[in-house]
């Protein structure tokens, strides 16, 4: 069984996406090291207690970040667009962080709910 | 369409195909039949340019980026058109890098990050355009 992410926008269209679901039960991660065996799109499960979760984000090619709620409802959203040398760490209080490519296809405020669905 | 290297099977996208918009992300893919796939560009454009092909969008957005976030409407009013002039429904997908694709299936929209290749494409024309290469202009 794969795990399906589907997210619904405002205009009935729904787009799917079956991530690569990494859990992690410690609170910093380095994404570009994640990426080179879990490639896009990928879903991070923090598994950990602790209120936020550290992404180290250098080096990792253009991104959007969902943050998740436990049942996958949209918190907020990050751009990842790396243009310059230098660390990028970014913080999300969210158990679940969904990662696609940049661009999107679709603007962010159309999102109505992402859920999730399993597929044999 | 151009000649490559005799070792290999197939032509790339002409200059004259690529001058027309071919090959430039991003674009819609219609498979046709087994391996024969159309090549909609879709243009960006903020007044009427004669001699482009494909999918002509007006948009006044200062980056080209900015256009991204309406390629599912697109694709999705593209389909819609093509679907209600045949009267059957297309298989197709919007390609929006070398990675990207999003799949227009039965009743949802799929991201896969393979995207089509090969095949032989052609325009909307029905023209050829390349053979057994990459869709785009590398």
């Amino acid at each position: 069984m794969e795990k399906q992410l589907i997210v619904r926008l405002t205009s009935g269209h729904e787009i799917t996406f079956v991530p690569n679901e990494v859990r992690l039960e410690k609170s910093f991660v380095d994404v570009s090291a994640l990426l080179k065996d879990n490639p896009f799109p990928l879903l991070i499960h923090f598994t950990h207690e602790l209120l936020v979760s550290n992404l180290y984000l250098s080096k990792v090619p253009d991104c959007v970040l969902l943050h998740l709620k436990e049942n996958f409802e949209p918190k907020s959203a990050s751009f990842c667009l790396n243009r310059d040398e230098g660390d990028f760490t970014l913080q999300s209080q969210c158990k679940f962080v969904l990662l696609i490519p940049f661009p999107i296809p679709f603007q962010l405020q159309e999102i109505q709910t992402i859920y999730s669905s399993s597929k044999k | 369409m151009s000649q490559i290297d005799n070792k290999e099977i197939g032509a790339f996208l002409s200059p004259k195909a690529i001058a027309l918009g071919h090959g430039k992300f991003p674009y819609v893919i219609v498979r046709m039949h087994y391996a024969i796939y159309m090549q909609m560009p879709i243009h960006f454009v903020s007044e009427k340019k004669e001699g482009l092909k494909g999918i002509i969008v007006k948009s006044d957005a200062e980056n080209f980026i900015d256009n991204f976030p309406y390629l599912i409407e697109v694709a999705a009013d593209y389909k819609r058109s093509l679907d209600a002039k045949s009267n059957r429904n297309h298989r197709l997908c919007v390609v929006v890098g070398k990675d990207q694709a999003y799949y227009f299936e039965e009743d949802q929209i799929r991201f896969n990050a393979s995207i089509p290749f090969g095949g032989t494409l052609v325009n909307s024309d029905q023209q050829v355009i390349a053979m057994g290469q990459s869709h785009f202009i590398q």
